[in-house]
């Protein structure tokens, strides 16, 4: 009968090195590392000259392939280079969890977080998003970070810890359109109705307008000029900043025809105006 | 030889009942097939006739075989559906609605209006458009007034959706019989900007006109000319192309892919295939032993003419976004000055755009006024649907 130390003796973690196919590990690699880079040029590629319409699918599905594929990958490789029983995963298990407690903890959180952040999508590649001050369209996303291009041209890498402590705030979220808004000041003296009839055509007539979407004039009164904001829908993402530059102009021209003139602002009343945008 | 089946009289349909003419599974595969041969540089199977010894028809020819006399069938739809709205009962509107698609050369309700002596609504010159206060509109009268097209009443600027306002609250309140016409790029933005189809009732429109239809409109065009004995055949089969079979279906598959190619719009067919118009090489001669009497109604050929694949314009990517814009304001409104372009665009170079366009074949430009080209609209509404912009429903 096997005595009870015998049970518990731990058995070899590694394979020994002459059973290691180095040649498979290589050939898995490079397997993986072709699919992922395949993912990450031809769908990117593609997702420029599908319709529109499904340009967020294309994006959207660079970071579920690459978390499959390294799945694969690693889910073939360590039974090449391991001996795997129980005694053996306990102690990989907690050499891991030393590891990562002390040297890799924000790592690791960033690389699940970056699993959650594929499952639970609160970004994708191609949403318009603000995260820790930052805006911008989500270029890609990575295990560890997502990197995002504000409208400025800087890209912008954030971990993807930031999902655990942070607001994300999508703007589009997965959709084609997003809630653009044009902001006017005016002096209180002028009749708001008319105004507001005017904006409202404004946003009609814009060539740039999504036709079923709302569109909203909303005022506000402040204590030293009339709010307007002009809220609507671009039937394409990468037109907002046009969009709302349409908009704008447009808006001002209106103004002016029916002769309301814009308040303005003090250099002391900035920090007021700060808060009302 | 016309089947019962193909001089029938087909009812408008309610808008958003169109029935999309879809290419044949064998010409979408041979199509692709074809693209894969030319990329590994296969040479194809030997044609009927050979793209060297043809040459393009003469405008002059172009006219007499496939001349723009307006579609015989069409009007005889609306002429039966206007009978039936003014004799029914239960009509209680007096406006009748009918939408059409875009880039048509000639009017067909104005043509259908000016056959039958009816009142014609005078439109607002299109510089008058953008002043206001805008006057009532009037529709005293007796008998049927038509207004013949609904984009000639506004422009997309924020002062110029008075003149439409105006025309749709009188046509809200009259108790002439009023038809109307609107095209269905018009009709989805008047839709959204003036809430058009809260005064007005539901709108119809005309059927698909597939193979069959087809058919007969082009035998029609074709009769129309003095030349009325004319084989037509595809260059790569050598079929005839109007033959039918003995169940009085059209015989081989090219008008069925005319029919998808051109989304149905008769108007858009007749220049696909005007534009696929090929006769033997001057000096050529051309054995034909395979030549069979044509079909189509008549006893002998007298003359053989090819027809060719249409290649459809293409946009280069780069300036895609900008050109498209230009498109859709054009689809909008009908036609349209490089003026009032500016007035209805955001800030852009509309005048390179413009020449862009003109230079890919998608825009006509008659003495200043530019519309966009029939024959281009299939290809500019792909561009258009693939790019997200506000489309149109049929």
């Amino acid at each position: 009968m096997e005595s009870t130390t015998d049970k518990f003796e731990p058995s070899q973690l590694f394979n020994d090195l002459q059973d290691i196919n180095f040649l498979q590990i290589g050939l898995i690699l490079v397997g993986v590392w072709a699919g992922i880079f395949l993912a990450r040029r031809v769908l990117p590629f593609a997702a420029e000259r599908v319709p529109s319409q499904l340009r967020l699918y294309f994006l959207g599905a660079v970071p579920i392939i690459r978390l499959l594929l390294m799945a694969l990958g690693v889910l073939l490789i360590v039974p090449i280079l391991f001996n795997i029983n129980f005694q053996n995963f306990l102690v990989i298990a907690g050499g891991a969890s030393v590891a990562i407690g002390f040297a890799f903890k924000d790592y690791v959180s960033s690389l699940i977080a970056g699993v959650v952040a594929i499952f639970e999508k609160p970004y994708r590649p191609g949403d318009w998003v603000k995260i820790n001050g930052d805006y911008g369209e989500v270029q890609h996303v990575g295990l560890r970070a997502m990197r995002l291009v504000t409208p400025g041209d800087d890209m912008v890498t954030l971990p993807n810890l930031h999902l655990w402590t942070k607001n994300v705030s999508n703007s589009n979220d997965g959709t084609q359109t997003l809630m653009c808004i044009a902001h006017f000041y005016l002096q209180s003296d002028h009749d708001s109705v008319q105004i507001s009839e005017v904006l409202n055509n404004v946003a009609m007539t814009s060539a740039y307008l999504h036709y079923s979407r709302p569109v909203k004039v909303i005022v506000n009164a402040t204590a030293w000029a009339t709010h307007y904001q002009l809220k609507a829908y671009p039937f394409e993402l990468r037109d907002q900043f046009d969009f709302i530059t349409d908009l704008t102009i447009r808006g001002k021209a209106a103004i002016a025809e029916l002769g309301v003139s814009e308040a303005s602002v003090a250099f002391d009343q900035s920090s007021e105006l700060a808060a009302y945008r | 030889m016309n089947t019962s089946n193909e001089n029938a009289i087909r009812p408008l349909k309610p808008v958003g009942e169109y029935d999309w003419p879809s290419l044949p599974a064998e010409r979408t595969v041979l199509s692709l097939l074809d693209r894969v041969k030319d990329l590994i540089g296969v040479i194809d199977d030997e044609p009927a006739i050979k793209s060297e010894q043809l040459q393009r028809t003469t405008e002059k020819r172009d006219d007499s075989v496939a001349s723009f006399v307006g579609c015989e069938q069409l009007d005889k739809e609306i002429d039966s559906a206007i009978t039936t709205w003014l004799q029914s009962p239960d009509s209680h509107s007096p406006v009748y609605l009918m939408v059409f698609p875009p880039c048509q050369q000639r009017n067909s309700l104005e043509t259908w209006a000016q056959a039958r002596a009816y009142d014609i609504l005078q439109t607002p010159p299109r510089e008058a458009l953008l002043e206001s206060p805008v006057n009532a509109v009037e529709l005293q009268g007796e008998g049927i007034l038509v207004i013949p097209e609904l984009s000639s009443w506004y422009l997309r600027h924020r002062n110029g959706l008075g003149h439409i306002d105006s025309l749709l609250c009188a046509l809200s309140t009259t108790t002439r019989p009023c038809v109307v016409g609107c095209n269905s790029w018009a009709w989805q933005f008047l839709g959204r900007a003036v809430e058009a189809n809260q005064y007005l009732p539901e709108p119809v429109m005309f059927q698909a006109f597939d193979s069959l239809a087809l058919r007969q409109h082009l035998i029609h065009v074709a009769r129309e000319s003095d030349e009325d004995r004319i084989c037509f055949r595809e260059s790569t089969t050598g079929d005839d192309v109007l033959a039918l079979d003995s169940q009085g279906d059209v015989k081989g598959d090219y008008l069925r892919s005319l029919a998808a190619q051109s989304l149905g719009i008769p108007w858009v067919a007749q220049l696909v295939w005007r534009q696929s118009l090929r006769t033997v090489r001057d000096g050529d001669a051309f054995e034909d032993e395979a030549a069979e009497p044509p079909e189509n109604g008549q006893s002998e050929a007298l003359d053989t003419l090819w027809l060719v694949q249409y290649q459809k314009p293409t946009l280069a990517k780069e300036y895609r976004e900008a050109a498209l814009l230009v498109l859709h304001a054009l689809l909008l409104h009908g036609k349209l000055t490089q003026d009032e372009l500016s007035f209805v665009l955001p800030i852009m170079r509309v005048s390179a755009q413009v020449q862009m366009l003109k230079k890919a074949g998608f825009l006509n430009d008659d003495d200043g006024v530019l519309s966009c080209a029939s024959i281009a609209y299939p290809a500019a509404r792909q561009y258009l649907s693939d790019s997200g912009f506000p489309m149109d429903n049929l």
